[in-house]
């Protein structure tokens, strides 16, 4: 069993179909302007050490295996956060054609992040909103362990 | 020469005239020997067989179209061995079918790219649905063969170097790269198709989101080929409003590159400097636009939002204020040895490789190629407000590259300031009838990362019978395939990183 990291997840970025627009603003949450580091977010491009999932852009058909074999591979309990109108609902390249709309039509999503693309102050809030499921969820692991 | 006819077109529309083809090689080279560089390729499909345009730009002659037309079930020759136009041949292929012989060149081969249809051939129009993911091409050319004692070595599609998913194939011998491959495809959403399904005014915030990076540049160059088919001039003052949120954007994309750049070759803390740095610009686009990325700030006929003078005042102080910000960093960068030792030495490439490869913008410019589409007519920029020269470095190493962006920055903010200082009064809006009359458009400007290109097909309705966007990263993916052989192993994501790469405008 894993201890859980309490205040400190890891963060990954999975690109499923991203204009980068929201990409870049994630970044920019990064950098010292507006500093995720604070929380004890990190960002970790290693799935195995990721607690939540930050997903982008609406899922192209490539991007639906790779958000599949990513999810597999981290540890539960872990967060998946849809970040920006795409990959919360299809946004605007919902009906293009090569996509199948939000994240959730892949994977179970925790926390829907609308915007094109969010702002970091709203990145940060969805993030800290991840962080309290996270914990509720291993809250009720434990309890199922215990 | 043949009857392949030519039509001289900057941002005049066009009438379109179907011709035969059998001499466009001939045609070919012979515009390429009178110093004519493809830029662009457009397919369409008619009601039987294919139309090509084959669009040439000569620096200051503007662009030119060679028209084709293929007859059912008919071809046209590859003009790839001629002018470097693989990838565009490729691409023309993959999205409408169109055969084109000859085409054998490894790594990139029609058919290769993982479609799951052909998007515009019309049974890409109903939504996908997940079991049409396509299969893995076993032993594809696209993955380099790896040889007796030779490593192979696959990054991506998730990679933490990687912030987009893009499948890269390196074979390696030691440290050293001997072969490289790319998969591309990750990405793709079908954007050309939706432009064609949706009334203009829709399609230009779905052009803005091409990329996220530079979607100031697309929803300009939309705009400005639907002005073109549909004979709209917007006003002066729009044109400047235009150049100054341009310029910015420029600012913040190097900004962004230089600082991916550092935290490739391993400087973090450069990394987080240059985003530091760049959040200003971000404020400042956020002055001007009202939004931070996807600025939804263009539009054809004009600009949605004007500046009034109190504003326009402060936003020049703060501009001049954020150019010493930049000339600070600038020093910082420049005064560190430790970097310009290790860039100055890999990832080189020649003035003639980079014509070859057809790499535009700072690409081109850190070769030496004194080429910047914002000083010529076609490019759109208002006289007054062209840059007067080409910031070009003669290094053509990673170092040169990242010399010329740092020394556009202060450019850019210079332009940015003199837009807003020499702001002329009056509308910042003309009207654009909502049906496109019929006719068609070329047209090109300089994006952050090279030439963007948008043709467009008006057939009297709302909706545009035909859009082609050309992406100045797609044009960069031969120039990273040439790097990479030779190349260090540790070198390779700062040599990617010094191009500039954008998988989301790459693909579309």
């Amino acid at each position: 069993m894993r201890e859980p990291v309490g205040q400190s997840p890891w963060i990954l970025v999975a690109n499923a179909g991203s204009c980068n627009g929201c990409d870049i603003e994630i970044l920019a949450t990064l950098t010292p302007h507006y500093d995720v580091e604070r929380f004890g977010g990190l960002n970790k491009g290693n799935p195995r050490q990721a607690d939540i999932m930050l997903v982008t852009g609406a899922v192209t058909p490539l991007g639906a295996d790779i958000l599949r074999d990513l999810a597999s591979q981290m540890p539960d309990p872990h967060v998946v956060l849809a970040t920006g109108a795409c990959a919360a609902a299809g946004g605007i390249v919902g009906d293009t054609g090569n996509t199948f709309g939000g994240a959730d039509e892949i994977l179970p999503v925790d926390v829907y992040l609308p915007g094109c693309p969010p702002r970091p102050e709203h990145i940060l809030a969805g993030v800290l909103k991840a962080i309290a499921v996270l914990t509720r969820k291993r809250a009720a692991t434990a309890e199922v362990d215990a | 020469m043949s009857d392949a006819r030519e039509y001289v077109v900057s941002e005049l529309a066009i009438e379109p005239r179907p011709t035969t083809a059998e001499d466009l090689r001939d045609a070919v080279s012979e515009l390429r020997a009178k110093g004519w560089r493809l830029a662009s390729l457009s397919a369409r499909v008619l009601d039987a067989g294919h139309e090509l345009q084959y669009a040439f730009h000569h620096a200051g002659r503007g662009l030119r179209v060679l028209v084709v037309e293929v007859a059912e079930g008919g071809s046209v020759p590859t003009v790839s061995d001629l002018a470097p136009s693989l990838f565009l041949e490729a691409e023309a292929h993959d999205l409408t079918g169109v055969t084109i012989e000859g085409i054998d060149i490894e790594p990139f081969k029609p058919g290769q790219t993982p479609l799951a249809k052909v998007p515009l051939s019309g049974d890409g129009v109903a939504p996908i649905t997940q079991h049409e993911t396509p299969a893995t091409v076993e032993g594809s050319p696209l993955r380099p063969s790896v040889g007796a004692g030779q490593d192979g070595l696959p990054i991506g599609p998730q990679h933490p170097i990687l912030p987009e998913p893009i499948e890269i194939d390196l074979v390696l011998d030691g440290e050293m790269v001997v072969d490289a491959g790319v998969r591309i495809g990750h990405v793709h959403r079908g954007i050309e198709a939706a432009l064609q399904r949706r009334d203009w005014w829709k399609g230009i915030p779905l052009a803005e989101r091409i990329c996220g990076i530079c979607s100031g540049i697309h929803s300009y160059t939309a705009s400005r080929a639907v002005e073109a088919v549909a004979g709209v001039t917007p006003p002066d003052r729009a044109r400047a409003l235009r150049v100054c949120l341009l310029e910015l954007e420029r600012v913040h994309s190097h900004l962004l590159t230089i600082g991916h750049l550092l935290e490739a070759m391993g400087l973090e803390s450069g990394f987080q400097d240059a985003w530091k740095v760049r959040e200003t610009t971000m404020d400042l686009l956020e002055r001007l636009s009202g939004n931070r990325v996807n600025y939804g700030f263009i539009v054809p006929g004009g600009v949605r939002r004007d500046v009034d003078e109190p504003e326009r005042l402060a936003l020049i102080d703060a501009i001049a204020a954020h150019d010493e910000e930049v000339e600070d960093l600038q020093r910082r960068i420049l005064s560190d040895r430790s970097i310009w030792k290790r860039l100055d030495q890999s990832g080189q490439v020649g003035l003639d490789g980079v014509i070859d490869l057809g790499a535009l913008g700072p690409n081109g410019r850190g070769s030496g190629w004194a080429s910047d589409l914002r000083m010529e007519d076609s490019g759109g920029y208002p006289v007054n407000l062209r840059p007067p020269f080409a910031r070009t470095d003669p290094a053509g190493t990673v170092g040169g590259r990242l010399r010329v962006r740092l020394a556009e920055l202060t450019d850019s903010l210079a332009l940015a300031q003199l837009a807003l200082e020499t702001l002329p009064e009056g509308e910042t809006m003309a009207k654009v009838p909502r049906n496109l009359p019929k006719g068609q458009s070329w047209v090109h400007s300089e994006a952050p990362r090279g030439e963007v290109i948008y043709h467009i097909v008006g057939d009297g309705t709302s909706t545009p019978e035909r859009v082609k966007v050309r992406t100045p990263t797609l044009a960069n993916v031969p120039a990273f395939l040439a790097l990479m052989p030779g190349a260090h192993v540790e070198d390779v994501p700062s040599i990617i990183a010094s191009l500039d790469p954008c998988i989301s405008c790459t693909e579309r």
